[in-house]
């Protein structure tokens, strides 16, 4: 049966994760928007948009990076 | 390797006399990219006859858009100097009649929309015994419509029998088609207020037949016939013109784009004057060429003009062009640099780093045999469909690249299609993904670690050789910083060493981060993201985790079992093909995106500024021509 300790870290590692997402989510909503109407106007910057559109991506994966150590520290993995 | 090509700006002055040859042997020549020279003399001019040259490349070119591109363009045709090209063009038949077939067809195409409206509306009205010519004549006022028989039937029927109002109507169940005439009397407008009401709101709209076809005495029945006929006889001569056109395009698209691709070139020529400087006997030409070519240029332009040439390299503050040239295998990644922003020609070129990084990256987060394979299938496929001077051409030659590393990946990983294999042609398992998290986390962090030391260094040249020394050390201590933060986390996290090393390294860190601070001045910020861009790196980690995952679950639930019988089993097949497609969309998406994206936030932030000119020399490339032959 899994220990109080290792539920409460598992719960963490998850809101580490959630915290992440939503950063992630807000800023690329802007980011995806803007691009969009810059898209309309000119096609040929799909590629820089693409690439503005990922840079938030950064957030959560500082987010799964600190829900693996919390993993690793509390023996779940 | 890391620098773009050595440029050297030169001044040619040459006989006025020798202009033709000299332009044609620089075209031939191809290394060579025009600046319009600052001295004070004339402009000299496009040669006379480059007007004429373009009317006819404009003619040539709208023919080849007339005609059906075949499949193959084919043939090798004499080059025709300019004078010869005028003149068989002036006789080529070919083109005159393509036009003609053309504005032929488009009239076709006309009368055909005309003659398909005033077929609808006299097929409409075929059940009833109405002359539609007289709609011409009538003092009353007519007007015919077409609507939803559903809506507007009730209304119909209740008109019959009104004072003042001639109806006349044919319905096939889903339409109906009616022509009213009213003698405008109260009665007759009070009875149609409700029918034109569902008129205004769109319940059927009005149908105006062309006074040509009103002509004739006819009722619709047989005008509905005559037209049907000369719809037939239009089918019939447009698919016969477009027939010759093919047969055209079949004996003679080849010899237009041949004629096409020769007037492009001897256009480029009439026009390079532009760019030249003149006196009165001589004529001066300015421009960039790649140092290794001067000797071939000099000896080139010495044979042409018998020796009656000066070439001297002129000192200049402008930013030369930047040349990239790689091998043909890597090209893809020059046009994705010149895409993204061209190095300059006076910064350190980082194009050999951003394919060997792109390419371990995408297989990093791809690692799967299976997905490998399938994609350099797909991969090789849109290369063989697409324009090779195009960008998806050129994102499959560099995905396709990829596929290796991320196939190599898959054999160490054990990864196909998410399942682990037994591997009896390999020593080794392959390394677990989900039992060495830690490992493969370490890994993403020391190769980050050491694209950013090489991009600090490169940053570090950058500044050197630019004057900004004290920026040019703050590179050298954030690398400081990067290498001892590193041992420091990892002695004073992990264990790695004694506490006493880890005080020196965890105090010499902080020197190193804050003089990287002070010594960067308006660049010292960039000291906050050497963390920040360091932990990025834990992506590689991250995607090729979530990949292996997805994967994984794919084939613990959807693995096709015929235990459940055929039904199940066949539903199954179906759930893990389109899961396990999904999966590797999503995978070589995130690949190509994330490690084009580390290379272009994290990697190149650290020295790269980019907005290069690219060297346009004046060339040509014949696909369908052959080269000039010398005349001696």
């Amino acid at each position: 049966m899994i220990g109080l300790e290792s539920a409460i870290a598992a719960i963490g590692a998850g809101l580490a994760i959630l915290g992440g997402a939503i950063g992630t989510g807000l800023a690329q909503e802007g980011i995806g928007s803007a691009g969009m109407g810059l898209l309309a106007e000119k096609p040929e910057s799909t590629g820089q948009v693409l690439l503005f559109l990922v840079i938030p991506e950064t957030l959560v994966i500082f987010g799964f990076v600190i829900a693996i150590l919390i993993m690793l520290a509390a023996g779940l993995i | 390797m890391f620098e773009t090509e050595p440029m050297q700006k030169l001044r040619i002055i040459f006989l006025a006399e020798d202009k033709p040859r000299v332009i044609k042997a620089l075209h031939k020549f191809g290394y060579l990219d025009f600046r319009k020279s600052k001295l004070s003399l004339v402009d000299d001019s496009p040669l006379a006859y480059a007007t004429q040259l373009y009317e006819l490349l404009v003619r040539v070119e709208g023919a080849l858009a007339i005609l059906p591109k075949p499949k193959k363009i084919e043939g090798r045709f004499e080059h025709l100097p300019a004078e010869k090209l005028v003149k068989v063009l002036g006789k080529e038949k070919v083109v005159q009649e393509i036009y003609d077939i053309a504005n032929r067809l488009s009239m076709l195409e006309e009368s055909k929309q005309e003659l398909e409206e005033a077929l609808y509306i006299a097929s409409g009205f075929s059940c009833t015994s109405i002359n539609l010519s007289r709609l011409r004549s009538t003092k009353a006022s007519i007007a015919c419509y077409a609507g939803e028989a559903k809506k507007l039937e009730p209304l119909l029927a209740s008109l019959h029998g009104t004072r003042g109002v001639a109806l006349q109507e044919c319905s096939n169940g889903k339409e109906v088609f009616f022509a009213i005439a009213s003698d405008k009397s109260e009665e007759a407008e009070k009875a149609l207020s409700s029918l034109y009401s569902a008129i205004r709101q769109g319940a059927a709209k009005e149908l105006n037949l062309d006074n040509k076809y009103l002509q004739e005495d006819m009722q619709a029945r047989q005008l509905a016939r005559k037209l049907k006929q000369a719809l037939e006889e239009n089918e019939e001569e447009r698919s016969m013109l477009k027939a010759k056109l093919e047969k055209i395009a079949k004996g003679h698209y080849a010899k237009l784009a041949a004629y096409a691709e020769m007037l492009h070139i001897e256009l480029d020529r009439a026009n390079a004057s532009s760019n030249f400087k003149k006196t009165e006997k001589t004529s001066i030409i300015e421009g960039w060429v790649p140092k290794k070519k001067l000797d071939k240029l000099e000896e080139m332009l010495k044979k042409e003009t018998k020796g009656k040439i000066a070439m001297e390299p002129i000192a200049s503050d402008e930013l030369a062009p930047t040349l990239l040239n790689r091998p043909k295998l890597l090209k893809p990644f020059d046009f994705a640099m010149v895409f993204f922003s061209p190095p300059r020609s006076d910064e350190i070129d980082p194009t050999w780093v951003f394919i060997f990084a792109f390419l371990i990256f995408y297989g990093f987060m791809v690692s799967d045999v299976g997905y490998g394979i399938l994609s350099l299938i797909l991969a090789t496929w849109v290369t063989k469909v697409t324009n090779p001077e195009g960008m998806t051409y050129n994102a499959a030659k560099v995905w396709q690249l990829g596929t290796i590393p991320a196939i190599l990946f898959g054999i160490l990983t054990n990864q196909y299609f998410g399942l682990q294999l037994d591997q009896y042609f390999l020593p080794f398992r392959g390394i677990d993904w989900v039992k060495n998290v830690t490992s493969f986390m370490l890994a993403s962090i020391l190769l980050g670690i050491a694209e950013l030391i090489i991009g600090l260094s490169f940053g570090f040249v950058n500044k050197y050789r630019h004057g900004e020394k004290l920026k040019a050390y703050s590179k050298l201590t954030s690398i400081g910083a990067i290498v001892l933060g590193a041992l420091f986390t990892y002695g004073a996290f992990f264990g790695g060493f004694e506490k006493g090393i880890n005080m020196l390294t965890g105090i010499s860190t902080l020197v190193l981060f804050v003089a990287t601070i002070v010594l960067g001045g308006s660049e010292g910020s960039e000291a906050m993201s050497l963390l920040t861009h360091t932990l990025s790196y834990t992506r590689l980690m991250g995607f090729g985790l979530t990949s292996v995952m997805i994967a994984y679950l794919i084939d613990l639930a959807f693995t096709p079992t015929l235990a459940h019988g055929i039904l199940v089993f066949v539903l199954l097949v179906i759930a893990f093909l389109v899961l396990h497609t999904l999966n590797m969309i999503v995978s070589i998406f995130e690949g190509i995106v994330q490690g084009v994206r580390l290379n272009i936030v994290e990697f190149f932030t650290k020295f790269y500024t980019g907005g290069g000119i690219v060297f346009k020399p004046f060339a040509y490339k014949r696909m369908l021509t052959k080269e000039e032959k010398v005349v001696k």
